[in-house]
């Protein structure tokens, strides 16, 4: 296998001079080309493999002549029932039996090109010729295969592994639509999605990433229909990224985003097949991991994070309403704590006598200004949400009653808070938990905290100018080349028709334009065109 | 040079100019509207609003001709090098003077409504760092949050209007309607500064993405502040009436002040009024700052604008902080507007004229 030496950082070329001379050179010991020995291509996977407890190095004879032959593979990463009944069965037991009724003798050269045509029972077979395709295919599962008299070698697929099975989406729940996520497993998402679209235009490419983890990315888009100058920006922005391990889509996130300062997400990440699949078909592309149980679509908007699925299969009042209040929410999320302040501190006026002089008797025996005790609340709901996010769910209702109902209750007891600042404090949160993407409402959650300083400070008038600055931050994002606060800036209005408000599905004719699909229609427009 | 996302759309130029135009001034144009034509207020509104939407009309159809160029290019075309390039110094002398007392004159008004301990210097400093975040992040992003700011400060005028009808009297509004032909006239020029800001179509057209539309668009961009305004006024007169505008400070925001929220949510309407305001202003004057560093870059054949913005910068403050009262405010305010009417007027005609003397020539030829 190619282990990457070019290290550029000279800083790290001083600590290995300095350090013991460096151990791992097995490689440059042994030479790398195969040859057609199977005992000294054997040794070179030994070279690498042998302090492995989980290498398996199995040697045998084949048939009459007792050519021999070795097996590689990680034992757990195959299924190990494949190996005993197609790969070794076939070739210790059935092939003897072979020659012994054709009265043919297998020897020499021929051995390789008849176990690969006769003997081996397995569907998906590759030829490796080099040792670095080789060893890859055998760290991702596979079983290597040589025999004698070749210098090639037979990559047989047996791979199997415990893997979770398909289960209900932990963060995405919806109530109409299908309860299936992704899990660990690429091949197991690929199917998910394949499951959902039957047509033979929807690609599915892969590309490997990461120096040592070489994980599998794939990304999916339909021919005909995706902007080919977005596949290829996919293509050009997955390829840069050189780096030793990728875990997880939002490793990848990270790395193909376009702005990397800003708290907003510009990339979607779903674990929901359904969502992943309508997706590819309104023209974007969606990438998926190995080993991470989400996927990620490209470009997207502002829009897109206040979208939920439940949206498009109820009836579009339903639908509309929910985004409304998605929106209305996302306000709440972010302004509504500095308002309060700014109100509270510069403009009582603005409420109504009753509820101002209410207010007002609620604070008198607070000790703190309105800021300090926003501040304080919000920092108490934000280590409560912490603390309750990786808690086993029994100990989590715990946290919740705990933080909800007795820090609420004793914090105004106490005389620490008012009432009516646990309740703001309370819609504030549940606000933010109303916005379907985590990471939308996370982003939403923390710019409020600069927008309650500059309501401190400046009143109304900061709360003003925080709006106007997280509105030029959001206008001058943007998602592979795609404007993030589309439909409304720049307006287009034949995306506005699923934007606040989702018309009926007989309207929605089109794929969203602004994600320049090369197929614009995807309906009959005759039957309800007029 | 310019990228294809960078370009903008139709709506996005009548976006631009709408939210130019509608800026810091709202909260006063009854008292302008009152002072300027006194009886005549509302058809003067509405008359000098359909004077700045014939000039804007005109600009677009010179800006039309050239395309790919700003009216700094295009005067040097059509004037000769040198009073080309004069006429280039003066639209950056007018918007930076516009810059500076659009910053001012909403710094005043804010300390007064909303910040009366806050220094003058802050709420100046701290709306121009804003400004140069804005103008830093180019044109389209400009366009952009037009976008953004545009229904909202549409729709919030629309529900002061709306909601102020139930306090409408009609008795107040009956002088307007008396036909008066010479404060009407007289309160036009005035009134036509209240629609500043249409200029920036002399520079915005080169980044336009199809300049087919361009003459319906412009008329939008410059026709719905014209409606806005009149109704405003109107409103402003049935319900204050004409002496009460002539001598509040801010009409609109007393008009806004009167409103009897639907529910009883909340008691001073005006606040919420004031807010938007605070919106709509900071879109005009970072729209003029941007087009002053805009300016800068075409006299000097430049191609990056931000270095601009930094120099620029401080002069605006400079001279925004240079009025020592309100008086002189108001006296460089309404100059400032002539001003700003008279390169237009001077412009378009000479440019016209020069481009039709051309024309005839080569007809001849």
């Amino acid at each position: 296998m190619r282990i990457n030496k070019n290290n550029k950082n000279p800083k790290n070329m001083e600590t290995l001079k300095e350090s013991d001379p460096p151990q791992l050179k097995s490689e440059e010991k042994v030479d790398m080309t195969l040859s057609d020995n199977v005992e000294k291509n054997l040794d070179i996977f030994k070279a690498f493999l042998e302090d492995n407890f989980d290498a398996v190095f199995r040697e045998f004879k084949l048939g009459s002549q007792s050519i021999p032959c070795a097996l590689v593979y990680i034992d757990g990463l195959v299924n190990s029932t494949t190996v005993h009944e197609n790969i070794l069965k076939g070739l210790m037991y059935e092939i003897t039996m072979l020659e012994r009724a054709s009265n043919k003798i297998i020897e020499g050269e021929m051995a390789y090109e008849y176990v690969k045509e006769h003997a081996v029972s397995v569907a998906e077979i590759q030829e490796a010729d080099t040792l670095d395709k080789c060893m890859l295919m055998v760290m991702s599962g596979e079983v290597a295969l040589m025999v004698e008299g070749s210098s090639k070698i037979l990559i047989v697929n047996a791979r199997g592994w415990p893997a979770r099975g398909v289960s209900e989406p932990d963060t995405e729940g919806s109530i109409r639509g299908p309860k299936d996520a992704f899990n660990e497993t690429l091949l197991v998402n690929t199917a998910l999605i394949r499951r959902k679209c039957k047509d033979p235009n929807m690609v599915i490419k892969t590309i490997q990433l990461g120096r040592r983890s070489k994980t599998n990315v794939a990304f999916v888009y339909i021919k005909g229909i995706t902007d080919p100058g977005l596949i290829e920006e996919v293509k050009k922005r997955l390829n840069e990224i050189d780096v030793d391990e990728v875990m997880e889509t939002g490793q990848i996130e990270q790395w193909i985003q376009d702005n990397f300062l800003s708290p907003f997400p510009q990339v979607q990440v779903t674990e929901r097949p359904d969502t992943t699949t309508s997706n590819i078909m309104e023209g974007r592309v969606a990438i998926l991991v190995d080993n991470s149980p989400f996927a990620l679509i490209v470009p997207s908007g502002l829009n897109q994070f206040m979208q939920a699925p439940d949206d498009y299969y109820d009836r579009w009042i339903i639908g509309s309403f929910l985004r409304f209040i998605r929106w209305g929410a996302s306000l709440i999320a972010a302004f509504a704590p500095s308002l309060y302040i700014a109100i509270i501190t510069f403009h009582p006026g603005f409420l109504p006598t009753p509820l101002a002089l209410a207010v007002a008797a609620n604070r008198i025996n607070i000790p703190f200004t309105a800021f300090v005790e926003v501040f304080l609340m919000e920092i108490t709901i934000e280590l409560l949400r912490e603390s309750g996010a990786r808690l086993p769910k029994a100990i989590g209702q715990t946290i919740g009653i705990v933080g909800g109902i007795v820090i609420g209750d004793a914090a105004v007891r106490a005389g620490i808070t008012s009432p009516s600042m646990v309740l703001l404090v309370s819609i504030t949160a549940i606000a933010s938990f109303v916005i379907p993407s985590y990471s939308a409402a996370i982003a939403l959650r923390l710019i409020r905290f600069p927008l309650m300083i500059l309501a401190a400070v400046l009143g109304l008038y900061g709360v003003a100018l925080g709006f106007i600055i997280v509105n030029i931050h959001l206008a001058s994002l943007k998602s592979f080349g795609f404007d993030y606060m589309t439909p409304q800036a720049p307006f287009v209005p034949k995306d506005a028709k699923d934007w606040i408000i989702r018309l009926p599905r007989h309207y929605l004719w089109r794929r969203p334009v602004s994600v320049h699909p090369v197929d614009i229609d995807r309906m009959n427009q005759d039957l309800y065109k007029e | 040079m310019i990228k294809r996302s960078d370009r903008l759309s139709n709506y996005q130029y009548s976006a631009l100019i709408i939210s130019t135009i509608i800026g810091v001034v709202v909260i006063g144009l009854p008292r302008l509207a009152g002072k300027a034509a006194g009886k005549g207020a509302l058809l003067a509104t509405f008359l000098g609003g359909i004077l700045a939407v014939i000039m804007a009309a005109l600009i677009a159809l010179l800006g039309r001709r050239y395309k790919d160029k700003t009216i700094i290019e295009y005067s040097v075309i059509l004037l000769g090098k040198i009073p080309g390039k004069l006429m280039g110094a003066l639209i950056l002398l007018y918007f930076v003077l516009a810059t500076s007392i659009i910053l001012r004159s909403f710094s005043d008004a804010l300390k007064g409504l909303l910040l009366k301990n806050t220094p003058l210097e802050i709420i100046m400093i701290t709306m121009l760092l804003t400004s140069i975040y804005l103008a830093l992040n180019g044109v389209s992003t400009i366009a952009k949050l037009s976008e953004l700011f545009l229904p909202i400060i549409v729709l919030s005028l629309l529900l002061v209007i709306g909601l102020s009808i139930s306090n409408f009297d009609y008795i107040r509004f009956m002088p307007v309607l008396t036909p008066a032909m010479i404060p009407v006239v007289k309160g036009i020029p005035d009134l036509m500064t209240a629609f500043q800001g249409y200029e920036i179509i002399f520079l915005v057209i080169p980044f336009m993405y199809s300049h087919k539309k361009i003459i319906p668009f412009t008329i939008l961009g410059v026709g719905i502040p014209v409606i806005l305004y009149t109704l405003l006024v109107g409103i402003s007169v049935g319900v204050l009436g004409l002496k009460a505008i002539e001598q509040l400070n801010y009409p609109a925001v007393t008009l806004a002040e009167k409103i009897n929220f639907p529910g009883g949510f909340a008691e001073r309407f005006d606040i919420f009024f004031v807010f938007l305001w605070i919106l709509a202003a900071f879109s005009s004057q970072a729209n003029f700052f941007y087009m002053a560093s805009l300016t800068t870059v075409r006299i000097f054949g430049l191609t990056n604008y931000q270095p601009f913005i930094y120099l620029l910068a401080p002069i605006v403050y400079i001279l925004a902080i240079l009025p020592q009262n309100l008086i002189e405010m108001q006296a460089v305010t309404k100059y400032t507007g002539y001003m700003g009417i008279g390169i237009s007027i001077l412009t378009v005609a000479l440019l016209l004229l020069t481009l039709a003397s051309k024309k005839g020539r080569s007809r001849d030829v």
